[in-house]
């Protein structure tokens, strides 16, 4: 199924994309996995501060993902 | 009353809204990128009462984006020079002026007097502050930061609303504090995101409108969007609150003895700490290098401006060590100590 993924900040430095689309096995469709599988993509986010919004609400659980589900990743901004 | 003539004929502000910004008082932390548009906006509104907090002095890199300062103020207290500019424009309202870096030892005393904080800092350990203050006090922060193109706005404690803790809670993870980044940016975001600032805190003076409580908004000034992400209370960050102030001066950090000196800041960070009793250990290695140190050791940790080496001390001191401390404001300060002296 297809997951949108949204990077903001220092993050979209680091994946050098704003937004990326993958499509994901039936049974890997929690949040946590799909986590997981973006710091395998993408090692720095290993060391990143953000949070994690699914469909525009940000969460502190994990969830089940659902197709078309948009995932976004928030760092903290510092700049002023 | 005249200068307000075209706001006071709008319904939702009137007379009584009029009043209602004259008696206000509003605190801005920091009169840089974002705090120049806001205290414009706030001044030029009415606001009766609006307290501008910071340490630095103009500088020239500063002129693209904080329109207040020209080329002549550079060297001279930001502070000094937004209050007059300011007051020139509205003479009709007070500014209150603290030349001061916002820092645990005096966030109480100054934001005592104040309804309203806004917060225009330009690191993460002093939105942790700021936070922590209105928490305390039970007030608002109008909350915005900047990445290259990228802007951030909330309200945070708005009325027992979500806070900067529940959006991003204190990572327990020491490598995650960031580094101190000196990103580029266009003059007009700031200037963006400080006038959307200014727009929530006259809205919550004059108790009309929808305030951005409970939600983020992202704006990306490269691609014209504007999202908003709904945040939700996380009521576990608001009973761990406490401030303290584990800050050291350059003259005790000159004076201490038996302590160990830590600069955590990464091995390209200029200028180099002179003295021979320094460990250099980056951030990313310090859990390992502190391993086998005993937990009443005396440290001192520096970084470049105080930002990571304060947000280290709270994570060392929630692994158990009791005796640790950093310098107030970085490698910097004793440098800029060091040239004064010569």
């Amino acid at each position: 199924m297809e997951i949108t993924v949204k990077y903001f900040g220092i993050i979209a430095d680091i994946t050098q994309k704003n937004e990326e689309v993958f499509s994901i096995d039936e049974n890997l469709n929690t949040l946590k996995k799909m986590q997981l599988k973006l710091e395998v993509n993408y090692p720095k986010l290993l060391v990143i501060k953000y949070s994690i919004a699914v469909n525009k609400k940000f969460l502190q659980n994990d969830i089940l993902l659902e197709k078309y589900d948009e995932i976004a990743l928030l760092p903290p901004f510092a700049g002023g | 009353m005249k200068r307000y003539k075209r706001q006071i004929t709008l319904p939702e502000i009137g007379i009584s809204g009029q009043q209602k910004l004259a008696d206000a008082k509003v605190l801005l932390v920091g009169v840089g990128g974002l705090g120049c548009p806001v205290l414009q906006n706030l001044a030029a509104a009415g606001v009766g009462n609006i307290g501008i907090v910071d340490g630095d002095i103009v500088e020239e890199t500063n002129l693209h984006r904080q329109y207040l300062y020209s080329l002549s103020d550079c060297g001279k207290s930001k502070v000094a020079v937004a209050a007059e500019v300011v007051s020139k424009q509205n003479p009709d309202i007070d500014i209150i002026k603290y030349p001061t870096h916002f820092t645990r030892k005096n966030c109480f005393e100054i934001a005592s007097d104040y309804q309203i904080i806004v917060d225009c800092t330009d690191n993460i350990a002093t939105r942790y502050l700021i936070n922590d203050v209105a928490v305390a006090k039970g007030i608002p922060m109008v909350y915005a930061s900047i990445h290259k193109f990228e802007g951030q706005l909330s309200v945070f404690n708005y009325k027992n609303g979500p806070t900067y803790r529940c959006l991003f809670p204190e990572d327990d993870r020491l490598e995650a504090i960031q580094n101190c980044n000196d990103s580029g940016v266009l003059g007009v975001l700031p200037n963006v995101l400080g006038t959307m600032q200014a727009n929530e805190a006259l809205k919550i003076i004059l108790e009309i409108g929808t305030i951005l409580s409970g939600n983020l908004l992202l704006y990306n000034s490269l691609s014209n969007s504007f999202q908003t992400i709904e945040i939700q209370k996380n009521t576990n960050y608001k009973s761990q609150f406490k401030i303290i102030d584990s800050s050291i001066s350059e003259a005790d950090f000159f004076a201490s003895n038996n302590s160990m000196i830590i600069d955590i800041r990464e091995e390209y960070e200029e200028p180099k700490l002179d003295l021979e009793t320094v460990k250099n250990v980056p951030l990313s290695e310090l859990n390992n290098f502190l391993k086998d140190i005993d937990k009443h050791q005396k440290i001192i940790l520096v970084c470049q401006h105080g930002n990571r080496s304060e947000l280290a001390v709270d994570y060392l001191t929630k692994k158990g060590f009791a005796n640790v401390f950093h310098l107030q404001n970085g490698i910097e300060s004793l440098a800029k100590m060091s040239n004064d002296n010569r």
